[in-house]
């Protein structure tokens, strides 16, 4: 790692002068390939900081000859996808053009659903605004990074949901959590609180997506970009939960159940954390905004993890959800969401910070 | 020279750049990847010679070295939240090592809250931090882990504090005092000046650690430390828009500004997130689509920013030169990064 950074560091300058294609190609057959897929199971769903030896995984290629960090970026575009147009059509009224969302891999798919949100407190309209522009950002910054590999890399935008009617994926994920009855709608365009609920159901997953394929990135380069992009989410989580627990009791109960109903999905112990935690008298009092495992480190979930909640499904498969499709994917695997384990017992309360 | 007259000569010599956050994406992202592709392919024919290479990128940290140097940051933080919580620093089970010089945490108290809820975050990140303590010295032995620096936390004209407050321009004069437990705004402000430099710092650190495991671990730390931040810099956002004097959006920008004149200018590279330019305050930005906060501080491509370990000393230091000691750690920090940046 520290010789890929040196490497890295010179090679910033060489760039300017030039040849940049040639390198491009030679390194696509030399070093770009990543293995590390094998530590999907060991890594992603290990709630245990304690390190133990791992072997370095040797690099591989994958069978369809796209480097395994890339997918991992394309995995993450996908997320990005969502999560732009989500936040883009609730606080500007539109959706990413489409110079932003077309590639060469997997099926396109559209929007349904979406509109904007003319918000009662202009401070968490000033947020929503800070927050889609960034989203659009990693999602414009993903596609650069991968068409430098090569454009055939890039993968379309799959079919995404993010419909606020009762049909829509927001209201089976509300109503899975209990935030409305099994016949009530959840309209995320609604009221700022449901906007910011909505946003919590995203935020805090694509932390632990992020971190969860941290150690699967072999270049240093993409693994400081996806550092700072995961920063980023968590920025955008911890504002989010701030303003869920400094809205209430009923807020804070809300917010408690999206976490359950995420932690359920995943099946794999206690992935997540709820913003507060009840006091003596049983009150929803104390905070909990950073999610976190007793060693006040943030959790994470394997790819297929990831996919069990945008799929909003407990089993394994292609499809669901936010993304009605599946998401696209060069490696098949990659867009796949995790069979339910032996053991799913979600615990319902966040688990207690650093204690 | 002080430290505070080193910061003031470093905010007075500073270039500001007010490019626009979120213009358009520019080619770096290609150019930078395609470094990396090089990267993996000159890594293995490993006989390939290397022309000079850039000077911060020569230095070879072990993993203990990284776990060291992050553990002093975490001491820093640890002790202030725990004195502003509970009017006590760590226990000495918590501070003890035998590698450097051990030292006190002196000079912090209790902050009076009025507000529960910004009681409860004060109380959750201070057992954050203190969890973050306690993990990084699991991870070595106690011959290797080391022992707490002298940290100084006090409240007088020559304080850290009041040094960091006054080339923030949050207080003027020589003899002017800042007390970071004296208000929930002052609070507030102490805790903005540390939470994003301790995201900078893992991010900084991500691509130096060789073990997987400490890497994730590491990432998870960075991820707790972006949510602080958050919660720190939301409130001032929303303190700064209703209390108008003295507004805590300016405040918090001239905290950003003094940390931006202190750790240097490295090179662009926007997709690592390294900038000679690396810091924001909160105000808000007017943009065609109404008015956008600045809670997240990052690049145009909302890539949030590294620091090297010897910026991130500069910051802690006080000082935008060579340095080992200085600042919120009088007799330096312990352990084989010592040493901050050169100024640039």
């Amino acid at each position: 790692m520290i010789k890929d950074s040196v490497f890295a560091a010179l090679d910033l300058a060489n760039q300017r002068r030039a040849e940049r294609r040639r390198f491009l190609k030679l390194a696509g057959g030399a070093g770009a390939a990543a293995g590390g897929l094998a530590l999907l199971s060991a890594c992603g769903g290990d709630d245990s900081p304690s390190p133990t030896p791992t072997p370095t995984p040797t690099p591989t290629a994958t069978s369809t000859g796209v480097p395994t960090d890339i997918a991992i970026l394309q995995l993450a575009l996908n997320l990005e996808y969502l999560e732009a147009q989500f936040y883009s059509i609730a606080a500007f009224g539109r959706y990413l053009p489409s110079t932003s969302t077309s590639g060469t891999v997997g099926t396109a798919g559209g929007v349904t659903g979406g509109r904007q949100r003319i918000f009662d407190d202009p401070v968490i309209a000033s947020y929503a605004r800070e927050i889609a522009a960034d989203e659009i950002a990693h999602v414009d910054a993903l596609r650069a990074v991968i068409t430098a590999v090569s454009p055939n890399f890039v993968i379309n935008q799959p079919a995404i949901n993010i419909d606020g009617g009762a049909t829509g994926a927001f209201t089976a994920a509300a109503r899975a959590a209990g935030i409305v009855g099994s016949t009530e709608t959840f309209d995320p365009y609604g009221s700022d609180e449901n906007f910011l609920l909505a946003a919590y159901l995203f935020e805090d997953v694509g932390v632990t997506a992020y971190k969860g394929a941290s150690p699967l990135i072999t270049s240093a380069v993409y693994l400081e970009a996806a550092a700072g992009i995961l920063a980023a989410e968590a920025y955008h989580a911890g504002l989010i939960r701030t303003e869920l627990f400094a809205r209430g009791l009923d807020a804070r109960a809300k917010a408690n159940k999206i976490a359950t109903a995420r932690d359920t999905l995943d099946g794999s112990g206690t992935l997540d954390g709820g913003i507060a935690t009840a006091d003596a008298s049983g009150a929803l009092t104390v905070a909990n905004i950073t999610p976190t495992d007793g060693n006040g480190i943030a959790f994470s979930r394997s790819t297929g993890q990831v996919h069990n909640i945008v799929y909003l499904r407990r089993d394994a498969g292609i499809g669901g959800g936010f993304f009605p499709a599946g998401t696209n994917n060069s490696l098949e695997s990659l867009r796949t969401s995790a069979a339910p384990t032996a053991t799913p017992t979600p615990t319902p309360t966040a688990t207690a910070t650093g204690s | 020279m002080s430290d505070s007259d080193r910061m003031m000569e470093a905010l007075d010599a500073r270039v500001r750049r007010r490019e626009s956050r979120r213009a358009f994406f520019t080619q770096a992202a290609g150019v930078a990847a395609g470094a990396t592709l090089l990267a993996g392919h000159a890594a293995a024919q490993t006989a390939t010679p290397t022309p000079t290479p850039t000077p911060t990128a020569t230095t070879a940290y072990t993993d203990i070295d990284i776990v060291n140097f992050a553990l002093n940051l975490e001491y820093l933080e640890a002790n202030f939240y725990s004195f502003a919580v509970t009017g006590a620093g760590l226990a000495s089970a918590d501070i003890s090592g035998s590698v450097g010089t051990a030292g006190a945490a002196t000079g912090g108290r209790a902050v009076t809250f009025t507000d529960a809820n910004l009681a409860s975050y004060a109380r959750e990140i201070a057992a954050d931090e203190l969890a973050h303590v306690r993990f990084l010295r699991g991870q070595l032995t106690s011959t290797t882990y080391i022992a707490q620096p002298a940290i100084d936390l006090s409240v007088s004209a020559t304080s850290a504090f009041s040094n960091a407050a006054r080339a923030a321009g949050l207080i003027s004069g020589s003899s002017a005092v800042f007390d970071p437990y004296a208000s929930e705004e002052n609070f507030l402000l102490a805790a903005f000046l540390f939470e994003d430099v301790g995201v900078t710092a893992y991010k900084g650190a991500a691509p130096l650690i060789t073990s997987k495991l400490f890497l994730e671990a590491a990432a998870g730390i960075l991820a707790v430390e972006a949510y602080h931040a958050a919660t720190i810099r939301s409130l001032l956002y929303r303190r700064g828009i209703a209390v108008p004097t003295p507004n805590a959006i300016t405040r918090a920008g001239g905290i950003s500004d003094a940390r931006d004149a202190l750790d240097g200018n490295p090179t662009e590279d926007k997709v690592r997130g390294i900038a000679p330019d690396d810091d924001q305050g909160i105000a808000p930005v007017t943009t065609s689509d109404g008015v956008r906060s600045n809670i997240v501080p990052a690049n145009e491509n909302a890539i949030v920013y590294s620091r090297t370990p010897a910026q991130v000393l500069n910051i802690a230091y006080l000082n935008n030169t060579t340095a080992t000691a200085g600042g919120f750690f009088p007799a330096g920090v312990n352990g084989t990064i010592k040493s901050s940046a050169a100024a640039t």
